[in-house]
């Protein structure tokens, strides 16, 4: 599902993605300050485990990927979070694997980084929990469609695994909206600053303010 | 914040601990009975995969057989050819699982050499088999058993073994407490060194 594993895409899907990934990494790990540290690795552990939490669903089942949270809290962050994650649980718990690491990144980084783009601003100004929520499903979303595009590129067909992979996670795209919107919404009341840590466009004016 | 990031983290990781599973880990397991090969496909900890492609293939990679499981994830596959079958599961959501079944495993009635057509089943006496690895156990005994009695002997082992090795396979992907933890250590350290660069960095600038 969410994590694709060895042998089931193509060489230039996987080395594409490598580089891909291997670029976003470094972008994002620019972007983490002194101040922001402590946060990607609570994100990085918080997204180690959440593979561990299951939704039984039919013949199959789905585990939770959080990869909305990471991205709204962290932005750019969350890509080097995410790859961190991948890299341990391919080698604690045998998801994934090591040569698809790259396209995996990117399957769930992505969209992180989408949401951020997205939700991040309009889920501090605005209703959190709406926004968070939105941020939760929308990253789930967005990442069965990369696992969909991914096998497609391999030379599968796209719509019946995008079919079978986003029927699947429903319930997770159900469950992640309600836990990113609470969260959202704790952090609001709590500590806003966590949420301004890593605003897109800070430094455009706050037109929409 | 701190505080409920933390309670997050323990949340997280006491239903992941309550329900220690794998979810979209597609495993595999084949044994050897006779002429079939009885296998299944799973998800560790989580039940059976039902409705996927199984496709069983050669060394050279040509395709023997394929075959979809059933309602309880199992599947049987015939075998033509005493060579190392590979069973290869695909749930075609990027699910892939691959077991290998070994030739020694299976009876030494059975053709073996890969230059023999597939149709070529026959080579009946056991005579005919070029290596004996299994039966050499009882190479004593081998001239005055019977090649039936030597099949129920194989049949009843592997009906015994069988579960077992299931549980053996499934076991050793099993995740425990012990690799949650070493994750979490290798992600506080990894932030640790991330510290010591960034502070470096600042005590420069």
């Amino acid at each position: 599902m969410a994590h694709l594993v060895d042998g089931v895409l193509s060489m230039p899907v996987l080395a594409a993605g490598a580089v891909v990934a291997a670029a976003a990494v470094g972008y994002g790990l620019r972007r983490i300050g002194a101040e922001r540290l402590p946060y990607v690795g609570l994100m990085s552990a918080a997204f180690f485990v959440a593979s561990l939490v299951h939704i039984p669903v039919g013949p199959s089942n789905v585990h939770l990927i959080l990869n909305g949270l990471l991205g709204v809290v962290l932005g750019w962050a969350a890509v080097p979070a995410i790859f961190t994650g991948l890299l341990l649980q391919a080698m604690f718990f045998g998801y994934g694997g090591i040569t698809v690491l790259g396209v995996n990144t990117l399957i769930m980084g992505l969209p992180a980084v989408a949401c951020w783009y997205l939700f991040a601003r309009p889920m501090r100004d605005g209703e959190p929990f709406v926004w968070g929520a939105a941020a939760g499903a929308g990253a789930i979303v967005m990442t069965c469609g990369g696992v969909a595009l991914a096998l497609a590129l391999s030379g599968r067909e796209f719509l019946p695994a995008a079919q079978l992979v986003c029927v699947a996670h429903l319930p997770v795209v159900a469950v992640e909206a309600m836990l990113t919107g609470t969260i959202a919404a704790f952090l609001r009341q709590v500590k806003p600053e966590v949420l301004s840590l890593s605003l897109p466009m800070l430094r455009r004016a706050p037109a929409d303010a | 914040m701190r505080r409920a990031a933390v309670g997050l983290l323990l949340a997280l990781l006491a239903t992941s601990v309550a329900a220690p599973a794998e979810a979209h880990r597609l495993k595999a397991f084949a044994s050897v009975d006779g002429t079939t090969i009885n296998g299944s496909a799973y998800f560790p900890g989580m039940g059976m995969a039902r409705g996927v492609a199984v496709e069983v293939l050669a060394p050279d990679g040509s395709i023997l057989a394929t075959t979809t499981t059933d309602d309880e994830g199992r599947f049987t596959v015939t075998i033509r050819r005493r060579i190392d079958h590979r069973i290869v599961v695909d749930g075609g959501d990027g699910h892939r699982a691959e077991y290998l079944v070994r030739a020694e495993e299976m009876p030494q009635s059975l053709a073996g050499l890969p230059e023999l057509s597939a149709d070529v089943v026959a080579a009946t006496t056991a005579s005919a088999a070029p290596s004996p690895p299994p039966a050499a156990a009882v190479a004593p005994g081998a001239t005055t058993i019977g090649p039936e009695l030597e099949q129920a002997i194989d049949h009843a082992v592997a009906r015994h073994i069988g579960p077992l090795r299931e549980q053996l396979d499934a076991f050793e992907d099993a995740i425990r407490f012990r690799d949650i933890l070493g994750g979490l250590g290798w992600i506080v350290g990894l932030t640790g060194i991330a510290c010591y660069f960034i502070a470096r960095k600042d005590q420069r600038g």
